[in-house]
C-alpha cells in the first residue's frame, strides 16, 4: 500500500518535471553555466596563488645549483676582512709581533 | 632560462620538468585537463538534477523566482566550495545547500510578513506592483488539456498542496526519499540529522499525505 502510494507520487512528480516550461529550463541552463564558470575561474585563481611560491622555489633551486657547481661548500667559508681584524685585535698576536725583531723581518721581506 | 647556467647535480629530467612547467603548452594542457574534466562532470551532474531540484524548491516555496534563485545559489555554492570533492558526494551536498537556501527564503518571508503587518501602506503598494507584473497570470489558458493530462495535473496539485502543509523536516524527508530517490543515509547527510530522524520524519509524512491525498487519487 505504502509502496504503491510512493510510486504514484514519484510518477506524478516526474511527469511535472517533464512538463517544465521552456523559460524555466532556459533559466536553469543559465544558472548551471554560471556555476561552471565559477569552477573555471576558481581553477585559474588557484593556479596564480601558487605562482609566487613556484617562483621562490625556482630561485632557490637555481641558487643551490650555482653554489654547488662552484665547488665551495658552506663548511669552508672564504676568509673575510673580519678574520683579518680578529688577528690584528688579538692581544697575544700583538705581543708576539712586538717581541720579534721588526727590522729583521723588513730585511727578510726585501730579499 | 639561459643555457650557459650550470645546474650541476640538478641538471636532468627533473630540472627540465620544473623549468618548463607553465611555459610549455603540453605541460599547461596537462594541468588544465583535470579542471576541464571536473567541469564536465559537474555539468553532467547539475544537468541531471536541476529540473527536479527546481520542482522541489517550487513545491516548498510556492514561487517560481524564489525557487530559481535557490537552485542557482545551491549550484554556485556547490561549484565554489565542493567542486573538487568526489562526485559521489555532490548529490547529498547539493540538496543540503538547497534545503538551507529554502529555509533562508522562508525565514526571510516570515520577517517580511511581520514587517508588512506593521506597515499596511507598504503592503498595498507591494501587492499592486505584483499584480501589475503578473497581469497575464490570471488569463485562462485557451489550449484545453487532454482529460488524462488534466487528471494528472490535478493529482499533482493535490499532492503539492498537501506537501506544502507538512512541517518542513517531514516535507524534506519525503521529497528527498521519494522524488530524488536518496537512501536513508544520503537523506540524513542532506538534512544534517540522524538516520533515525529521517525514518521518523518520512514515516509521518507518508502517513499524513496518504490520509489527505489518497482519497483524492
Amino acid at each position: 500500500m505504502s509502496e504503491e502510494f510512493e510510486d504514484k507520487a514519484r510518477a506524478l512528480f516526474e511527469d511535472s518535471v517533464e512538463r517544465l516550461d521552456a523559460r524555466t529550463r532556459s533559466k536553469l541552463t543559465q544558472a548551471r553555466n554560471r556555476a561552471l564558470d565559477e569552477v573555471k575561474k576558481g581553477a585559474v585563481r588557484r593556479r596564480w596563488i601558487w605562482a609566487p611560491a613556484g617562483g621562490f622555489a625556482l630561485a632557490a633551486v637555481v641558487a643551490v645549483g650555482i653554489v654547488l657547481s662552484s665547488g665551495r661548500t658552506p663548511s669552508q667559508p672564504a676568509p673575510t676582512a673580519l678574520d683579518d681584524l680578529e688577528i690584528v685585535a688579538d692581544q697575544e698576536n700583538l705581543a708576539l709581533l712586538q717581541d720579534q725583531d721588526v727590522a729583521f723581518y723588513a730585511w727578510l721581506d726585501e730579499q | 632560462m639561459p643555457a650557459s647556467v650550470s645546474l650541476g647535480p640538478f641538471a636532468g629530467p627533473l630540472a627540465t620538468q620544473v623549468f618548463t612547467l607553465g611555459w610549455d603548452d603540453g605541460a599547461q594542457a596537462s594541468v588544465e585537463e583535470p579542471i576541464l574534466e571536473q567541469a564536465r562532470a559537474l555539468d553532467r551532474f547539475l544537468a541531471s538534477i536541476e529540473k527536479r531540484a527546481f520542482r522541489m524548491a517550487r513545491i516548498a516555496l510556492r514561487h517560481d523566482e524564489d525557487a530559481l534563485d535557490s537552485v542557482q545559489d545551491a549550484m554556485l555554492q556547490l561549484a565554489r566550495r565542493y567542486g573538487r570533492r568526489p562526485s559521489e558526494e555532490w548529490r547529498p551536498l547539493f540538496y543540503r545547500i538547497l534545503q538551507n537556501r529554502i529555509r533562508d527564503c522562508q525565514r526571510r518571508r516570515r520577517v517580511q510578513a511581520r514587517i508588512m503587518a506593521w506597515l499596511p501602506g507598504l503592503k498595498s503598494q507591494d501587492d499592486a506592483g505584483e499584480a501589475a507584473a503578473d497581469q497575464y497570470a490570471a488569463v485562462p489558458d485557451r489550449a484545453p488539456l487532454p482529460a488524462e493530462q488534466l487528471a494528472t495535473a490535478q493529482a499533482m496539485l493535490a499532492l503539492e498542496r498537501s506537501l506544502a502543509e507538512l512541517p518542513g523536516r517531514q516535507q524534506e524527508a519525503f521529497m528527498l526519499r521519494v522524488f530524488e530517490g536518496l537512501d536513508v543515509a544520503q537523506t540524513a547527510a542532506a538534512m544534517g540529522c540522524s538516520e533515525g530522524s529521517v525514518k521518523t520524519h518520512y514515516s509521518r509524512a507518508v502517513h499524513t499525505l496518504r490520509e489527505q491525498v489518497g482519497v483524492a487519487w
